[in-house]
């Protein structure tokens, strides 16, 4: 069973994306995990990618291992919501059906514009805003 | 030996020797061999004839490759101070066409010196790569968005041993490290941790002769 796309194991808790959350195989594999590996038994750090201005949503295995309640972890919560759009878009250029090069190109804008948040050349923000709008077409 | 002043039973050695330097030897008679170069030494030619020819041996700097045969030590000092091995250029190499190289001591730096290490390109494939080196920059099969590793495989003769460090190739390709997965070069580490951006790092011990991968630390530099 392979990792899902968009569901990243950090090492105090794992990220993932509304859309991605919604799929009954991903939580299937996230059960999977924990039950072969304790230390995998981690909250579940949850962005809506339909309004990243929402708050995340924590969630953590239940005791019988085969769902899922809600957490709070504020903290867990306000460190994925600082990198939210950097998680949506670089999701959404992963799962692209771009070339290779383009995948590159635009993850690494992405990760300087939204992760670093420096400042592009105008070209590469205009190209950058472009290729992203394209793909939510 | 010189001429006029050897005397023989026929008294032609005079006759046969009129330069200095020269010496008398017999082919068929008499013959005198003319003194040879400065350097060169008196040595039996191909015509089993006396003949001056250039010292054979090492004459320093040897300006051709030296070639030792199997299994022949070059030896440095006999127990008593320090030995040394100069090198005064650019890099100075040490070539292993097969095998590797084995200290048969402990190993320092001086003071001020630094051990780097190199670091080497892999692929997934099937869950696994092999290890070449210190550092794997891990990419995911078919340049897939998301790939699974579960396996390094450090266990060759010249691997076993390593400490290795992994990282993604690139950042739009995510290398899944699954923790304890059963069987073969598997990662012993608390939790599985994806390598989901090139800043993220982890940090194993192949320890000597053991098949599994001991986790050291992970960084998760990109959120």
């Amino acid at each position: 069973m392979k990792c899902p796309l968009g569901l990243v194991y950090r090492k105090n808790c794992i990220r993932t994306l509304r859309s991605v959350w919604n799929k009954k195989s991903t939580k299937d594999y996230v059960i999977e995990r924990c039950k072969a590996v304790a230390g995998n038994c981690l909250p579940v750090l949850v962005i809506d990618d339909n309004d990243i201005t929402q708050e995340a949503k924590c969630y953590f295995i239940n005791h019988t291992f085969d769902g899922f309640e809600e957490y709070d972890d504020k903290i867990l919560c306000r460190r994925v919501e600082a990198i939210a759009k950097y998680s949506v878009t670089k999701y959404n250029i992963q799962k692209s059906n771009k070339s290779k090069e383009d995948k590159e190109k635009y993850v690494l804008l992405n990760e300087r514009l939204n992760y670093k948040h420096e400042t592009l050349e105008p070209k590469d923000e205009k190209d950058f805003n472009k290729f992203v709008k394209g793909l939510q077409n | 030996m010189i001429a006029g002043a050897f005397s023989s039973t026929s008294g032609k050695a005079d006759t046969t020797m009129t330069t200095n330097g020269q010496i008398l030897y017999y082919n068929s008679g008499r013959q005198a061999l003319n003194i040879g170069d400065e350097g060169k030494v008196l040595t039996v030619s191909d015509a089993d004839l006396p003949a001056w020819e250039t010292a054979g041996g090492l004459s320093s700097p040897l300006t051709s490759d030296l070639v030792y045969n199997d299994s022949v030590k070059a030896a440095f000092g006999t127990g008593g101070s320090d030995s040394y091995i100069n090198h005064d250029g650019s890099n100075m190499y040490i070539e292993t066409s097969t095998g590797r190289l084995i200290h048969n001591t402990n190993a320092s730096f001086a003071t001020g010196k630094c051990l780097t290490l190199n670091r080497d390109a892999a692929t997934i494939s099937s869950g696994s790569i092999t290890g070449t080196a210190n550092v794997m920059t891990v990419d995911t099969e078919g340049a897939a968005s998301t790939d699974d590793l579960n396996y390094a495989d450090y266990t060759g003769a010249a691997l076993t041993g390593a400490f290795f460090g992994l990282v993604a190739t690139n950042s739009a390709r995510t290398v899944v490290l699954k923790a304890n997965v059963a069987g073969g070069s598997s990662f012993l580490m608390p939790a599985d941790f994806s390598l989901d951006n090139g800043s993220d790092f982890a940090y194993f011990s192949a320890v000597h002769s053991f098949t599994h991968n001991y986790g050291i630390a992970y960084s998760d530099n990109a959120g």
